[in-house]
């Protein structure tokens, strides 16, 4: 107990002076001294028996050899437990002692000397205050350790219940945190434990404080940073991922490679700054983005669309004349037409391209003398059926806007063409449908005005694109329902029908062939005579084209082929015979010229779509009444037609040679469930008219056609090239035609004309003249 | 936590972890305990420390051992080029299942070892 009397009593020891720290009593830390002060008085220190030293904080770092005011005046005893020298420093571990107080510095050289005088350890009073300050202190110490994250060497509170001494403790809490100088010495310096804790409680709680402010701060940064950049982020790694497995992203590849071919493209400036935007786009998109895909197909259509690719045209007059002898038989204004026009665009490669109609029946070939023409040209071949067809937005596309906008089908065919100078088929333009969503009859007004159609705008395209190299051809089966403007715009062709003689060189030259190797038929297994042929020209099809006899032939191939396949000896040849027995009785035997007409019954050719035909129309006089009764589905036009008749005949009746017109006339006109229209019975209702009211028959080889007027005028009509076609099928040796239809005649091959004779009318009295038989007769 | 925090934080720990202050103030003195028919023998290893810087004291059941080692060369005029002994008080104490305020007790030193011989009052 003495000696420790004698401790409290001032002493001199030398100074080791601190720079930024303190030394706690119980507190053992490395220190490392350099400064020439210090290792002097570490030295002087050193040759003591206690190896005692004083520790002093210096308020002025800067001061080389602090003086008596650059050092704070508590400071600490410190024992040295170990030491060890370096080249230039002295490296040791300081124990803290005690406190003392700085009474007077001795001397400052060689080392700093100072008189010191122990201050007592805080008093701890051991009160509530104190005890509860103290377990608030441990939990902000756990409180800061945690927020460290550190795997700590010293447990807080394992330290706290081996620390007998609270004051200890305080010191051993004030040292965790690297406080600033100021805040350590107070506490140093604070003559009570509960100054002390008061002073680190504050220190300690600021700096957990501060510790959580950053924490929460980098934490929301972080929270804002994963929310919008969180998909950029993985997206990031999964490219670095991906390029080092050697793989290119797959959306990155897609824009590159459109950016290849875009390069590549022969394209029109607009176009290619309009697709360079929307690749730009695209390449800012994410490819789950629905506008990727969009923008993706849009970009496709315009990389593939033919902009400016054309093929060369073959201009070859006796090539092209070739090709389409090759394929078609007859059709020779059609040919020649075409011929024609090969010639304008030799002559003038500027020349816009015709825009032709085909109106005829189904299967006279309107469809492949398309294809003919394209392979005559050496153009590409496209067809699109517009049949059916109501809605504008099929022809012109979609806006972009809408969901699953697609091109119109011109330009899709555009598309599937390949290149901008086709032969563009567009089909059965008669059957254009038009409803509320549009008139796609307009629509094509603008396709085939070659005006408007070097600037053609897609809906969905965009952009302009010239339509006025493509080669257009329109088909119809019929002219009446094809709207007058684009009626206008177009050179009307017709195909009539094909003569039996027509069929039978078309049935030889290529049907034939055609039917043998679709059955796999050798040559000289399918052998058919001409005679088979115009057999079943004449009574198994009954049509103004030819598919009916191609699909005919293709049965009779078929049955042979059956009878090869099963080891029979198919027939040598296919005699008429043999037809009969394969396909069975004829499916129609036509109406053949009737031998003689009971008084009132006159043939009239009619005009259908599917070619020619003869109507026998029928007038019988009535005993009672009076007037006109009609009879047989018959149209608004040829009843007023048949009431014109009626009326010249009762006006002529003097003329005519007609004693008696009393009584009613009935005019049937067969077959009676189908629906007729239209003035071109005209004569032939005044001849059965004339016949039945004068008694005098119509001469039955005589078939005849014309509209006519209440003057007695005979007027020209349609379709006379079937109708010829239709007369001279059905045996008829005479057809008396209007006067001006007689330019027609020209169209007619050459044995129909031979074989018949035609007599040309201008007024009804020659009609009546040629067709009824004398009264005498 | 950005790097600046990161290393913020290190150095916090590092600082934290360089002091270790939980050491006593006064070193503890190895000691051997020994048992015999009529008391205990403690041997504590005390090499360097004079006989006359070691203080016994005696309180109910405990003893406690105490004193200091200073170093005996510091006046030769040599300096120390290391240092690793310890000088400084020491401190050990000792709990007895009897009383020891009136056992007898003796100590030698011999070879740097004291040697304290406690013999409880009733074994007298």
């Amino acid at each position: 107990m003495n000696d420790e009397t004698k401790l409290e009593s001032p002493r001199e020891l030398p100074v080791f002076p601190l720079r930024n720290t303190v030394l706690y009593p119980f507190a053992i830390g490395p220190f490392s001294a350099g400064r020439r002060i210090s290792i002097e008085a570490i030295d002087n220190a050193l040759q003591s028996e206690t190896k005692e030293i004083a520790v002093f904080a210096q308020r002025d770092i800067a001061a080389d050899v602090p003086a008596e005011a650059d050092l704070y005046p508590v400071g600490t005893r410190a024992v040295i437990k170990r030491m060890a020298r370096s080249e230039e420093t002295v490296e040791m571990i300081l124990q803290g002692v005690e406190r003392v107080r700085l009474v007077k510095l001795e001397h400052q050289d060689p080392f700093l000397l100072a008189r010191v005088e122990p201050l007592p350890l805080p008093a701890w009073n051991d009160t509530t205050e104190e005890e509860a300050l103290r377990q608030e202190l441990v939990a902000l110490a756990r409180r800061y350790q945690s927020l460290l994250k550190a795997p700590m060497a010293v447990d807080v509170e394992e330290a706290a219940r081996q620390m007998e001494n609270p004051v200890q403790l305080i010191y051993f809490l004030a040292m965790m945190p690297d406080f600033p100088l100021e805040k350590s010495q107070s506490i140093l310096e604070a003559d009570t434990a509960l100054e002390a804790m008061r002073l680190l409680h504050d220190y300690l709680k600021r700096e957990i404080e501060v510790l959580e402010l950053r924490q929460e701060i980098a934490g929301q940064v972080q929270g804002e940073m994963e929310k919008q950049h969180r998909e950029h982020l993985l997206r990031q790694q999964l490219r670095a991922i991906q390029e080092e497995l050697g793989e290119v992203e797959p959306e990155e590849q897609e824009v590159n490679e459109l950016r290849r071919r875009l390069e590549e493209a022969d394209l029109p400036e607009l176009v290619r700054e309009e697709a360079e935007r929307e690749l730009g786009r695209m390449q800012r998109l994410n490819a789950s983005a629905p506008d990727y895909q969009v923008i993706r197909a849009y970009l496709d259509l315009i990389l593939e669309l033919p902009w400016t690719r054309e093929t060369e045209d073959d201009l070859d007059i006796e090539h092209a004349r070739q090709v389409l002898d090759e394929d078609h038989y007859g059709l020779e204004k059609i040919k020649e037409r075409i011929l024609e026009q090969l010639a304008v665009m030799r002559l003038n490669p500027e020349a816009r391209a015709p825009i032709l109609l085909f109106v005829g029946p189904p299967g006279v070939g309107k469809t492949s003398l398309g294809k003919s023409i394209a392979r005559a040209l050496g153009r590409k071949f496209e067809r699109l059926s517009l049949g059916g067809l109501h809605d504008e937005s099929e022809l012109r596309g979609h806006r972009r806007t809408y969901v699953g906008a697609m091109p119109g089908r011109i330009i899709q065919a555009m598309r599937r063409a390949g290149v901008r100078n086709p032969v563009l088929m567009l089909d059965e333009v008669d059957k254009l449908g038009r409803d509320f969503r549009g008139d796609p009859a307009s629509a094509l007004l603008e396709i085939l005005d070659p005006n408007q159609n070097t600037d053609f705008r897609d809906n969905y395209l965009d952009l302009p694109f010239d339509l006025s190299h493509t080669f257009f051809i329109l088909t119809a089966n019929s002219l009446d329902t094809i709207p007058g403007p684009l009626l206008d715009r177009m050179e009307v062709i017709e195909l009539s029908g094909y003569s039996d003689e027509e069929k039978l060189q078309i049935a030889q030259r290529y049907l034939l062939d055609r039917q043998r190797k679709e059955a796999g038929l050798t040559p000289e297994q399918f052998v058919v005579p001409a005679e088979s042929l115009q057999l079943l020209i004449r009574e198994y099809t009954r049509e103004a084209g030819v598919r009916g006899l191609e699909r005919t032939i293709g049965r009779l191939a078929r049955k042979v082929a059956l009878a090869v396949a099963q080891g029979e000896s198919p027939p040598a040849e296919i005699t008429p015979e043999v037809v009969r027995e394969l396909l069975g009785p004829p499916r129609h035997r036509e109406e053949e010229a009737r031998k003689e007409l009971p008084p009132g019954v006159a043939a009239g050719l009619a005009w259908t779509p599917v070619g020619g035909d003869v109507l026998y129309i029928e007038a019988i006089r009535l005993p009672d009444g009076e007037g006109l009764h009609l009879t047989g589905q018959l149209g608004d036009v040829m009843k007023e037609s048949a009431q014109a008749a009626y009326s010249w005949v009762i006006a002529h009746a003097d003329e005519l040679g007609i004693e008696d017109t009393k009584g009613r006339v009935h005019v049937h006109v067969p077959a009676g469930a189908v629906p007729k229209d239209g003035p071109s019975a005209g004569v032939t209702m005044t001849c059965a008219i004339a016949s039945v009211l004068s008694g005098r028959k119509v001469r039955a080889d005589t078939a005849m056609t014309g509209e006519i007027t209440l003057t007695g005028l005979v007027l020209p009509v349609g379709g006379i090239k079937e109708k010829m076609l239709a007369a001279r099928r059905l045996g008829f040796e005479r057809v008396i035609l209007p006067h001006q239809n007689e330019i027609d005649l020209e169209d007619l091959p050459e044995d129909v004309r031979q074989a018949m004779t035609f007599i040309p009318v201008k007024k009804i009295e020659e009609v009546l003249e040629a067709a009824l038989e004398d009264a005498s007769r | 936590m950005t790097l600046a925090e990161e290393l913020l934080m290190i150095t916090r720990r590092l600082h934290m972890e360089a002091f270790r202050p939980v050491e006593p103030l006064r070193w503890r003195p190895p000691a051997d305990l020994y048992e015999g028919a009529n008391g205990w023998l403690i041997k504590l290893a005390l090499p360097g420390v004079r006989p006359e810087d070691v203080r016994l004291r005696v309180c109910g059941n405990f003893l406690a051992v105490s004193g200091r080692r200073v170093d005996e060369e510091s006046n030769r005029g040599l300096r120390l080029r290391s240092m690793e002994i310890v000088y400084a008080e020491f401190e050990r104490g000792f709990e007895f299942p009897v009383p020891i305020e009136n056992a007898r007790i003796e100590t030698e030193f011999r070879h740097g070892m004291l040697l304290v011989s406690v013999i409880p009052e009733g074994c007298r």
